[in-house]
């Protein structure tokens, strides 16, 4: 399992990414315990302590919780935090760069509108099939 | 496990390490890193109780490395040029460790052995480059010193076995953490590894950060000149170029965090720890050819 | 993960098995020349004739002086050996100090004289019953008591072990110094054939002190101070060396 190297931020963040999409995939549902950063230092060999700082990133912002001698569980609204942190940072971001974008290349913001309802209806299709 | 203060080793008429400070606290996975020459070899060395300071502290275990059965009984130094008797075969050789080291993990050891496929009455003279480095690894993953060294450890061994070789290194540590030392000239491939860096650069330590601490310490910025050359003058500035009339690019050393979004008119990226340190090691001031090479150095 | 304790004891004694089993061709070296020496011994070492009226005597003198020189040059050289630099970073790959390596090369050395001395024994006896086979003329031996033997035995061993302390000192201060050594070889060589003869000279005072003790308790304790002071010699010289330089 290969996700860092494409990637130039540092692996830490990364790790804390992964495992929010877990959360986000499903994979764990509230109160469930999460990777120790032993396994999460075997799965993507990396050092334990940098796997640990990613966890205690996911601590830090609301995401996971201590049990003491027990290790790091999900919080009831880790979903939540993340979907609203990742709308917040990730998204603005993204739709910052489309905006910018589409004003260098002259595109009307109407016509950006349109170009992200197809987008969405792409989304849709594709799922029924 | 490692104290060093103003750590001076000289030979003859060369100076090799100067006025060396550093901690290297117990059970942590260290990358020593330097060009070569820097000095890295002889501070394994003198940790390992192979060489006699010429001046300054140096405590590992408590005891000095030089003269002490401690040291010499909880640590291993392992590289390419390992002196081993050519009368024993490996598996002598095993053995003969195996009674050295109280710690030794047989059962690892076996199972290596055949993964490797190491022939077990061999004779070290008789193995390739490669195979005599993966000897050396086995019988530092088996020794299961708390002190661990390895001094290039991967020299000759091709792709496939060096990344053998870190998956084994890390489960290892994992299953028993233990101080490790490691130097490589491929940064890059050892990175990830590491908990910290211990840079060693004119005889000196460097740098001694986490490896995300040094990652972070340089960003390369770039965009309108007199931008760039506005936030470098806030910094303390690696390279700068011009890379067409009015925009530049500049590699910068960062004391704090930067909040990208106060520079709006600049594009921030980061560069990779291997980058970064070549960066900061750099004597001469890099040229523009540097950046467009970054995907040379990778 | 916690640190072992180790005693100097142990790491001694498993660096002398550590050597026993690795240092083979010294082992090996000793067996061939054993053989050689039993060759040249069975040439004679020198006869004479003497005629007489109707009938000679002729008289071969056989003994083992070639057999022990050969040992005592095999163990000279194997232990000039040891103190150099591919024996001194073998043992550094193991576990080991400056101060265990030198008790450990001293036992070993021990270990040497005493194979030397057995062998060099067993080897005189095999001279004796060839001659003894071949011959059916008069063969006079010096026949010794059995306390005879164990004391002959001794000084034997004793001087060997001189003999091992002395290259080791030596050994140690050429690879501190390669000229210091070499040149108190020298000096020692030339003084000792200037002098060997002469009395009054330092060299002649040590042979004298050394060699020429008609008592055996006396001997063994003068040879043992001897060695002691080459132990002390080596230690001094070896403490500071460095390995994998």
């Amino acid at each position: 399992m290969k996700f860092y190297e494409e990637s130039d931020l540092p692996i830490y963040i990364q790790v804390a990414e992964w495992l929010e999409n877990e959360i986000l995939r499903g994979q764990f549902g509230p109160d469930d315990k999460i990777y120790s950063q032993y396994q999460l230092a075997d799965l993507f060999t990396i050092n334990p302590a940098t796997a640990g700082k990613g966890l205690s990133i996911l601590f830090e912002n609301d995401i996971l919780y201590k049990k003491r001698g027990l290790g790091m569980f999900v919080t009831p609204h880790a979903r939540s935090v993340i979907l609203s942190k990742r709308k917040n940072e990730k998204l603005t971001l993204l739709v910052n760069g489309i905006v910018d974008e589409a004003e260098r290349l002259e595109v009307p913001f109407d016509e950006l509108i349109d170009m992200l309802n197809r987008a969405k209806m792409k989304n849709i299709g594709e799922r029924q099939e | 496990m490692i104290e060093c203060k103003k750590l001076s080793k000289k030979y003859r008429s060369h100076s090799a390490l100067s006025n060396l400070n550093c901690i290297i606290r117990e059970n942590t996975i260290t990358g020593v890193i330097g060009r070569n020459g820097a000095g890295k070899t002889t501070f394994m060395k003198l940790i390992a109780g192979y060489l006699k300071k010429t001046s300054g502290e140096l405590r590992v275990m408590e005891e000095n490395p030089f003269t002490s059965l401690k040291v010499s009984a909880n640590s291993i130094f392992i590289d390419d040029q390992m002196s081993l008797p050519t009368s024993l075969t490996l598996r002598e050789l095993l053995n003969s460790f195996a009674r050295f080291y109280p710690n030794w993990n047989e059962p690892l050891a076996k199972e290596l052995m055949t993964y490797f496929q190491l022939p077990q009455k061999a004779y070290v003279q008789n193995l390739s480059k490669g195979m005599r480095s993966t000897f050396h690894a086995i019988i530092g993953f088996a020794a299961r010193c708390p002190l661990t060294i390895y001094d290039e450890p991967t020299t000759g061994m091709d792709a496939a076995v060096r990344k053998d070789f870190y998956r084994a290194l890390l489960k290892d540590y994992l299953a028993y953490p233990r101080t490790i030392l490691l130097s490589s000239h491929h940064l890059e491939e050892i990175e990830n590894l590491l908990e910290d860096v211990l840079i060693i650069h004119n005889q000196n330590a460097f740098m001694h950060l986490s490896v995300s601490e040094l990652k972070e310490s340089v960003v390369a910025v770039k965009g309108d000149k007199a931008a760039v050359s506005e936030f470098t003058s806030m910094h303390n500035k690696l390279s700068i170029n011009e890379v067409v009339p009015g925009m530049a690019m500049a590699i910068v050393q960062v004391n704090n965090y930067i909040r990208r979004e106060n520079f709006p008119k600049l594009t921030f990226s980061n560069l990779t720890a291997n980058e970064a340190f070549i960066y900061l090691t750099d004597s001469q001031e890099g040229g523009i050819d540097r950046v467009f090479e970054r995907s040379e150095l990778d | 993960m916690s640190l072992n304790e180790v005693s100097l004891i142990d790491v001694v004694k498993k660096q002398v098995q550590f050597k026993v089993k690795s240092y083979t061709g010294i082992f090996h070296s000793l067996i061939i020349l054993q053989f050689l020496g039993l060759f040249i011994s069975t040439l004679g070492e020198g006869s004479m004739t003497e005629p007489g009226y109707g009938r000679s005597i002729s008289v071969s003198y056989f003994s083992s002086s070639v057999l022990m020189g050969m040992t005592a040059m095999w163990l000279f050289l194997n232990t000039l050996l040891l103190t150099t630099r591919a024996y001194r970073d073998d043992d550094f790959t193991f576990v080991s100090t400056r101060w265990s390596r030198l008790l450990a090369n001293f036992i070993f050395m021990i270990l040497l004289a005493l194979l030397g001395t057995v062998t060099s024994f067993l080897a005189l006896n095999v001279l004796k019953v060839y001659l003894f086979l071949r011959n059916d003329d008069l063969i006079l031996t010096n026949s010794l008591t059995f306390s005879e033997t164990i004391s002959s035995t001794l000084v034997l061993l004793s001087y060997l072990i001189l003999i091992s302390a002395a290259a080791y000192s030596i050994g140690s201060i050429i690879q501190r110094n390669k000229w210091v050594g070499i040149g108190i070889s020298l000096f020692l060589i030339v003084l000792g054939a200037i002098s060997v003869d002469s009395v009054g000279t330092p060299i002649n005072f040590l042979i004298y002190f050394i060699m020429h003790e008609s008592s055996l308790v006396l001997l063994l304790l003068k040879i043992s101070i001897t060695s002691g002071i080459l132990f002390f010699i080596s230690w001094v010289v070896s403490d500071s060396q460095e390995v994998r330089l």
